[in-house]
């Protein structure tokens, strides 16, 4: 079986060499590979350390073209290091693309590719906005969909650069004021509705307050200066990196930058028109964001891949 | 008329509504009823008090409670009520011929599309909506108090009415504090007109005061007045959410029927499912559509898929660029493709892989069902989306429906 060795171990690089091609990998393999990454996830704190220079991305939402894009841009893997800030999936038409080809990016360079959960690496979200319809539609069944959400309780909520920048998919919590406090969090589960590992993946800054304030997105909250000013204090840091919101311009830098958020899906939904960003942190501490727009259109390409997927097949029959 | 009997929660929610349950005749099919009888008379409803409309989904048994609501209960009158009035009925290219009873709600619209002319989108640093959305949403809340109380004196409805048809229409307009726009909206524009519609505002008060022997007042509303509401309402969005760059914020992407709305869908399928029943075509094998989600690109099927003889498009045409632009301004459905053709760049079966497999169901009343199946489960029955819904003391209760009192 292609991607699976002789013995049965999985042949990493004609995976991530199929996956550059866009070709799915095959159910057991995709089993072999979520099952391995468990293994090493497990075994990642929930703040990891790491050292620049290392480029950090933004949410990718299925969107694998424009994946290959940033790659262009910023250099493949493991040429570049990368931090993923999360929401692999959700939304685009290549999910399962993007989740299985970082995955093996992962297990085939564990120190220079790292991967944060977002709020969309759960079951909850992930079978309401897409990636299980995408499972159903590619693959006729939603074992891979399986894989994916019981590997996605494993990955880690938050990596520290240099001892400087606090990196999380979405945002600070009340319950959370030192750093240390997130490595006691039992983050082996699904992300629950409250308390500090659903704040982590879900708040936003808010520029024009001081304080935290209730998210209208029904989870998380938002936070603003003061609690930016007073997190970076207490734990010596001078910077936190987060990504979780679009941005027309691909990146915003807020309170008087001490924030960043980064966005790594150009023109949204095939539809916003926006930029997207990968933010490149250099070994001295200086911050680069590398713009990016959509990667070019090769219709002819895709339209061969036009598939019936029996998206909605339930309520048309 | 044909209801196609809804299911028992969605039978009308009062039992003075008539005009809406005559014999199913071939020959009226294709006609929407000329009359509606008014849900709420003054006279007859004097116990029930209008208030500020409040959230009440809160929790999922909340979610499950609403189902068996009055609320949730006119809502699918509604549904039902507007699927077979436009039945048949091409979109209206204009006010022309329209019942003057409808002019206070266009009213309505023509001040939402001139305040979104007058205030343009400001430069400067932003996430991503354009704040000057904000300008425009305070400029509308102040502005349409007047419209909605000169539309509720024209009728002769009780100005009470007002603070729930203000809070159904703001709601209508997309989030002031998250600069988006999403279903949950439209759906509070449904029960904007709704609301509208059950007091009997939209009527025609000439016409009815010919006939004012008959005690109680009547709705008077056509399939048409129904599709030009709507597609006032759906224009003006469209251009709220180009102008002020609304985020699809809560979309399903490509893997939802569409990022913001659903109703068009639905309506637009009506429309087009009244003209099979009429020919009963689309139903003979031969000129049965090729499935689009066969290997071959759209380009190389067959012309005459498109259209029946009787020059009706089919499901598959929304694949057909030409057919899409022809039909567009007549057909609601068309017209929500078009809007997608038009702000969605790549392949159009990546962007919108569930329009691209609804376009291999082959019949317009199959269509309909399904998107009327799919807004029960996908936007009714979704949480994060009736969270917002506001209920009031009248128009959309969170009271126990109990089959019409």
């Amino acid at each position: 079986m292609p991607g699976l060795t002789n013995g049965g171990a999985i042949d990493l690089d004609s995976c991530i060499e199929r996956l550059y091609r866009r070709e799915l990998l095959a159910e057991t393999v995709v089993e072999a590979v979520c099952a391995k990454a468990k293994e090493l996830l497990i075994r990642e704190s929930n703040v990891i350390h790491i050292k620049a220079p290392v480029s950090v991305v933004g949410d990718i939402h299925g969107q694998f073209f424009d994946l290959i894009e940033l790659f262009r841009v910023g250099g493949f893997p493991p040429q570049t290091n990368y931090l993923f800030l999360g929401d692999y999936v959700d939304r685009g038409y290549f999910s399962i693309e993007t989740i299985s080809l970082l995955t093996c990016l992962k297990l085939r360079y564990p120190n220079r590719v790292f991967l944060v959960r977002g709020n969309h690496e759960s079951r909850g979200i992930s079978q309401n906005y897409g990636f299980y319809s995408e499972c159903k539609a590619k693959y006729g069944n939603s074992n891979v969909w399986n894989y994916f959400t019981d590997m996605f309780d494993y990955l880690t909520l938050s990596v520290v650069i240099d001892d400087r920048i606090f990196c999380i998919h979405g945002g600070l919590s009340p319950n959370v004021h030192s750093i240390d406090q997130i490595k006691v969090v039992d983050r082996f589960k699904e992300i629950p509705h409250e308390g500090p590992m659903a704040d982590l993946v879900w708040s936003d800054p808010d520029p024009d307050k001081e304080d935290f304030g209730i998210s209208t997105r029904g989870a998380g909250y938002t936070f603003g200066a003061e609690i930016v000013k007073k997190f970076l204090h207490v734990n010596n840091m001078v910077h936190i990196l987060r990504a979780h919101q679009l941005c027309d311009q691909g990146y915003q830098v807020l309170f008087d930058d001490r924030l960043s958020t980064v966005w790594s899906a150009p023109n949204y939904c095939y539809r916003c028109g926006n930029m997207a960003s990968v933010l490149e942190v250099s070994d001295t501490g200086a911050r680069t964001f590398n713009v990016f727009d959509a990667a070019p259109e090769n219709e002819e390409y895709r339209e061969q891949q036009a598939l019936q997927h029996n998206t909605m097949t339930e309520y048309f029959l | 008329m044909d209801f196609s009997t809804p299911p028992a929660r969605s039978t009308p929610p009062q039992t003075d509504t008539p005009g809406t349950h005559h014999k199913s005749q071939a020959s009226e099919r294709i006609h929407p009823p000329r009359t509606v009888r008014i849900v709420f008379s003054p006279r007859t409803h004097t116990h029930l008090h209008y208030k500020s409309l409040e959230k009440r989904i809160h929790t999922t048994d909340d979610l499950t409670y609403f189902i068996s609501t009055t609320a949730y209960a006119r809502i699918q009158f509604l549904l039902s009520y507007i699927s077979s009035a436009v039945s048949a009925i091409p979109t209206p290219k204009s006010a022309e011929g329209l019942s003057p009873g409808v002019s206070g709600i266009l009213a309505v619209f023509d001040k939402l599309d001139d305040l979104a002319d007058a205030i343009p989108p400001v430069a400067g640093p932003r996430r991503f909506g354009n704040p000057a959305y904000k300008t425009w949403f305070s400029a509308v809340e102040s502005a349409v108090g007047t419209l909605i109380t000169d539309m509720l004196h024209t009728a002769d409805v009780s100005a009470d009415a007002k603070i729930e048809l203000h809070g159904y229409l703001m709601g209508a307009l997309g989030s002031f504090q998250r600069l988006d726009f999403r279903t949950g909206h439209e759906l509070s524009f449904l029960a904007f007109f709704g609301g509208c519609f059950f007091l009997g505002a939209l009527r025609d008060t000439s016409r009815s005061s010919n006939s004012a022997a008959q005690s109680d007042e009547t709705g008077d509303i056509t399939g048409k007045e129904i599709l030009w509401i709507f597609s006032r309402y759906f224009k003006v969005i469209r251009k709220v959410v180009g102008r002020y760059n609304l985020e699809p914020a809560g979309s399903h992407g490509v893997w939802g029927l569409d990022d913001h709305f659903h109703l068009p869908y639905i309506i637009g399928a009506a429309q087009l499912r009244g003209v099979e029943d009429k020919h009963d075509t689309g139903k003979e094998g031969n000129n049965a559509p090729d499935h689009p989600g066969s290997m071959r690109p759209p380009t190389t099927k067959k012309k005459e898929s498109d259209y029946t003889k009787y020059g009706m498009p089919r499901p598959v045409a929304v694949m057909n660029r030409t057919v899409v632009d022809d039909q567009m301004d007549v057909n609601m459905y068309f017209g929500a493709v078009a809007f997608i053709y038009e702000v969605k760049k790549g392949p159009f079966f990546e962007h919108s892989p569930v329009l691209y497999d609804i376009s291999g169901v082959p019949y317009w009343s199959k269509v309909h069902t399904g998107l009327l199946k799919m807004y029960n489960a996908e936007v009714l029955g979704k949480f994060p989306v009736v969270q917002h819904f506001g209920f009031g003391g009248v128009l959309f209760p969170w009271t126990p429906f109990c089959g019409g009192r």
